[in-house]
């Protein structure tokens, strides 16, 4: 307990009284640790934004107004208890005739369609989780059963080819991109924390002579890597608050900000995640780094 | 002489040390000390001295023989055995070896520290051996505010503060003027009257002279002269 206390005391006196050094850790922990969760943060966009158009993809099936309206709704609930499909909405006759009359601004073209006289066709609008999980839905539509019943299916393959191409690649490119980035920053903070313990290798050296065992020699280094970590982690955190506010939501296009909403809407949420791992991140890698830059130097007696 | 009565504190059979490819700081040193003396190891540059003191404080291992210190060899010590060991021996440097950032009194409490000493044998202790070196008012003081005097004195005040049998002092007035150097054997010779044996390594001429105390001679890595008393060099 008084060793504790005393390791404890010591990192402090240490931490403090090599400000210069101490804070040139910190800001470099702090930075890459802006850097991994900017990264983080916009794996996690991306990945929200490739899921709002993956969802955005929507099979229509319309039907021969002959096919029989049991027939549908026995469709319907097929596909609702399909795990890849979102919703899956019957359009009535007269559902289609307010979409349309909603749609529609020429009164010539509404007075076409009247409630008795409506050509406007039923339909299922089918919305899938996944863009590559429409060609199912569409094999489904094509059965023996149900094929009499169609009359036309809206689905453009193109654009549901290219989405599931994109969103493969764009994650996989942002894990690639995210980890490198991880890596430099980590061996950035890595050197920056070993130069500092480097030109405190002489002290090390009458710690030793003075009888201090390696643990006593460890400790306050690990609890330095510990203020290190807390440290950068409130600077970083800082930092991820005022960009979010100010930049991202300036720099992003509108499209992608209205599917996952904003960003900030997005992480707000998580923003408590975000300091966590910052936090985590921060004091893991300040240990870490701290233990292996004085390691070497109690190899000797 | 009383000395016959007394067992030696550290006995140093056939030592050598041989770095790599072929220099040979030591090659068969064989000298013993006793409990309460006082005794100057001298030497030119490369004699071994610096070698010498360096495997009795188990900075290094020997290449051949063994040293004992009160009855243990300490050679054969394990890498975790040795902070213990050297918590029980004191040593000053040329260079002093304090701890930069530490004030006079947390330089000397931190050997008290390590060696588990609890709050309040730091408070008792530590003010009483800094009043003994004569650096009562300096506690507060950083290393790099001192004189090359003060600094040699906290220094000796560190090695002492845990009550060590043996103090080892190697060229502890290398860096300093002859006054202050004077004043630093004079407080080496108060704690050797107190009871803590003191092996003093110096080129220093005319300190060896005047202590009159015995005197080990090392040359060329083997110990030319080992005698009582007076000595000439």
């Amino acid at each position: 307990m008084i060793t504790l206390f005393r390791i404890v005391k010591f990192g402090l006196v240490n931490f403090w009284r090599n400000w210069v050094l101490s804070s040139a850790s910190v800001i470099v922990l702090a930075i890459s640790l802006l850097i991994i969760s900017a990264f983080v943060s916009f794996n996690f966009l991306l990945q929200k934004a490739v899921q709002g158009i993956n969802q955005k993809v929507d099979v229509i099936a319309y039907f021969e107004d002959s096919a029989d309206e049991a027939k549908i709704l026995q469709m319907q609930d097929i596909l609702k208890n399909w795990s890849e499909v979102k919703e899956a909405n019957y359009i009535s006759k007269d559902e289609a005739l307010q979409k349309w009359l909603a749609n529609v601004t020429d009164p010539r073209l509404k007075e076409i369609v009247t409630p008795q006289e409506n050509p406007l066709p039923r339909s299922l609008e089918i919305k899938v989780n996944e863009a590559g999980d429409a060609q199912k839905i569409i094999d489904f539509l094509g059965e023996e059963e149900y094929k009499p019943l169609i009359s036309k299916i809206a689905y453009n393959k193109i654009v549901v080819d290219k989405i599931v191409s994109y969103s493969a690649a764009v994650k996989k490119v942002g894990i690639i991109l995210s980890s490198i980035f991880v890596l430099v920053a980590i061996y950035v903070v890595l050197n920056t924390i070993r130069l500092a313990i480097y030109s405190r290798k002489d002290e090390i050296d009458i710690m030793k002579l003075v009888g201090a065992s390696p643990g006593y020699i460890v400790f306050p280094f690990v609890v330095e890597g510990i203020i290190f970590g807390v440290l950068a982690a409130i600077i970083a955190f800082a930092l991820s608050l005022v960009s979010l506010q100010y930049g991202v939501n300036a720099l992003l296009p509108a499209e992608i900000l209205a599917e996952s909403k904003t960003f900030l809407q997005v992480s707000t949420i998580n923003l408590g995640y975000l300091f966590l791992l910052q936090l985590l991140l921060g004091m893991i890698i300040g240990v870490i780094c701290s233990i292996i830059g004085v390691n070497r130097y109690l190899k000797n007696l | 002489m009383e000395k016959k009565i007394l067992k030696p504190i550290v006995r140093v059979k056939n030592l050598a040390k041989t770095y790599p490819p072929n220099v040979n700081a030591l090659s068969g040193v064989n000298f013993d000390l006793y409990d309460g003396e006082f005794v100057c190891l001298i030497g030119s540059s490369g004699a071994g001295k610096s070698t010498l003191i360096k495997l009795i404080i188990c900075e290094e291992r020997p290449t051949r023989g063994h040293i004992y210190v009160a009855g243990r060899d300490i050679t054969t010590l394990r890498n975790k055995e040795i902070p213990y060991y050297r918590r029980r021996v004191g040593v000053v440097f040329q260079d002093f070896k304090l701890l930069p950032r530490l004030t006079v009194y947390e330089n000397v409490a931190f050997a008290l520290e390590v060696a588990d000493a609890t709050p309040s044998e730091i408070r008792k202790r530590v003010p009483f051996i800094l009043e003994l070196v004569g650096l009562k008012d300096r506690m507060k003081h950083f290393p790099n505010t001192l004189s090359g005097g003060e600094k040699q004195r906290t220094a000796i005040a560190r090695a002492i503060v845990n009550g060590p049998k043996l103090l080892i002092a190697d060229e502890p007035t290398g860096n300093l003027d002859p006054k202050t150097s004077w004043e630093i054997i004079k407080l080496l010779l108060e704690i050797n009257r107190r009871g803590t044996m003191i092996l003093l390594a110096t080129h220093a001429k005319e300190i060896v002279d005047q202590l009159r105390k015995r005197v080990i001679v090392l040359d060329q890595g083997q110990v030319s002269s080992t005698q009582q008393k007076t000595y000439n060099l």
